[in-house]
């Protein structure tokens, strides 16, 4: 389980939230939505403790997230980035086996895979809490399976489908607002 | 000095024939040709005097204080050149680079020459200024390689950390590739060296008074060292730069 309470994050000057307060439970997916720029990618960044919000506290499982314990508890984590050319090979029980699949980087290593036609769900299935920022429609499946597995799944997206078929939707805006 | 004044004067004569093709073929080139050729002999002036004082007096303190100046020199140049902000840099790199071509000129000195090397300036100062001149080249690309790749495409980096690698693991991708422009054109260089021409680091041996055999295996290992020191350097660099160059949440800083 994923809680956020009483966040505020305050990026360039701008405050993307306030006073936000939300939890993520096992087995249901969370969508997190709202206009272009309003901050879901900022709060997936806060919740994978990239970003420390300016008050409020982030905890997982009960267990404060801080930048000293969010390594430890990221590796409970699947995040699926926004940049579609990027995926991860399959992880197992070894974290140190974990790959970015990155053709820039080293071509002749790596390959260019598009993140939805080679996405392996057993290392998805090996996280208890699965983080996806704007992913593909075609991922919708995927995603909700493993939130009906038990998994923790939150989706940052503006897509239709997503906000549809999940079961708690966060609505970031001016007034964020947390539809059941 | 083994030259007189009427060998400079002889010397000299070299200058005509490009003299006389760029006053016929690029005149505008005179100029600059000039000033380019007047500031090599005002440097070489310079660095002559200060080889003839640690050369005169032959101190090892000496010898390290010629040390320490060059690699700040040769960290100031570097720094401006890596494009990643210099207060972050200099410091680490001024570290980095003392510690490796110190290290690799010990080593060289008084394991692989010895007997024949000691601690003198005859030794330190050729076999460290070579390896400071190289870690300087090959620094330049491999660093700003490392901090533009971080700046302009950091997803790869924030994906592996989002998903538990460790950032030493998050990391490796823009090492390998920062190694990689460091490498690729030593390798080149290294995989073509003698097939056609004499490097003008063996040339110096000869000049030295070295024979052959003892020429090449000096410059075998002296070219050795250079890579040993350049990746060195590189890697002590990333390290002591690393804490100013990331936050606390790992976020790289541009």
């Amino acid at each position: 389980m994923l809680e956020l309470k009483d966040a505020t994050l305050t990026l360039g000057g701008r405050r993307l939230f306030e006073r936000l307060s939300l939890m993520a439970p096992s087995g249901q997916m969370t969508c997190v939505t709202g206009p272009e720029g309003c901050g879901k990618t900022a709060l997936v960044q806060v919740m994978l403790g990239f970003l420390l919000p300016d008050e409020g506290l982030v905890s997982v499982d009960g267990e404060l997230l801080t930048p000293l314990s969010a390594p430890t508890f990221r590796r409970l984590m699947a995040y699926l980035p926004q940049k579609r050319e990027v995926t991860i090979t399959p992880v197992e029980a070894n974290i140190s086996g974990l790959e970015a699949v990155w053709a820039p980087l080293d071509s002749r290593r790596y390959q260019l895979t598009p993140i939805d036609e080679h996405l392996d769900v057993a290392p998805l299935a090996s996280k208890p809490i699965v983080i996806a920022d704007d992913p593909d429609p075609s991922m919708l499946s995927v995603l909700k399976s493993l939130a009906a597995g038990g998994h923790t799944v939150v989706v940052a997206s503006q897509l239709e489908e997503y906000i549809n078929l999940s079961d708690k939707i966060i609505m970031l805006g001016n007034h964020d607002t947390v539809i059941s | 000095m083994i030259l007189s004044y009427l060998n400079l004067l002889l010397g000299l004569l070299l200058l005509i024939v490009p003299g006389y093709m760029l006053y016929t073929y690029d005149r505008l080139a005179m100029p600059k040709a000039a000033l380019a050729m007047a500031k090599m002999v005002v440097q070489m002036s310079v660095m002559g005097a200060c080889l003839w004082a640690l050369f005169r007096y032959d101190n090892v303190w000496f010898c390290l204080l010629w040390l320490v100046i060059i690699v700040v020199a040769a960290a100031f140049l570097l720094v401006s050149r890596t494009r990643y902000r210099s207060a972050v840099l200099f410091l680490p790199v001024c570290i980095a680079m003392l510690v490796s071509v110190l290290a690799v000129s010990l080593f060289l000195i008084f394991v692989v020459l010895r007997p024949a090397a000691s601690m003198s300036a005859r030794w330190f100062v050729p076999i460290s200024g070579v390896l400071t001149a190289h870690t300087l080249m090959l620094n330049i690309p491999a660093l700003r390689t490392y901090y533009e790749s971080l700046r302009q495409d950091g997803q790869p980096y924030l994906t592996l950390l989002g998903n538990g690698a460790s950032r030493m693991a998050a990391l490796a991708p823009y090492v390998t590739r920062a190694l990689r422009s460091m490498m690729v054109p030593a390798i080149a260089s290294l995989s073509a060296m003698g097939l056609f021409v004499m490097p003008m680091l063996l040339s110096g041996l000869l000049l030295g008074g070295l024979g052959p055999v003892d020429a090449v295996l000096i410059f075998v290992f002296l070219t050795l060292g250079c890579m040993t020191t350049c990746i060195l350097t590189l890697g002590l660099t990333l390290i002591l730069a690393d804490r100013r160059s990331f936050n606390r949440q790992g976020q790289f800083l541009c």
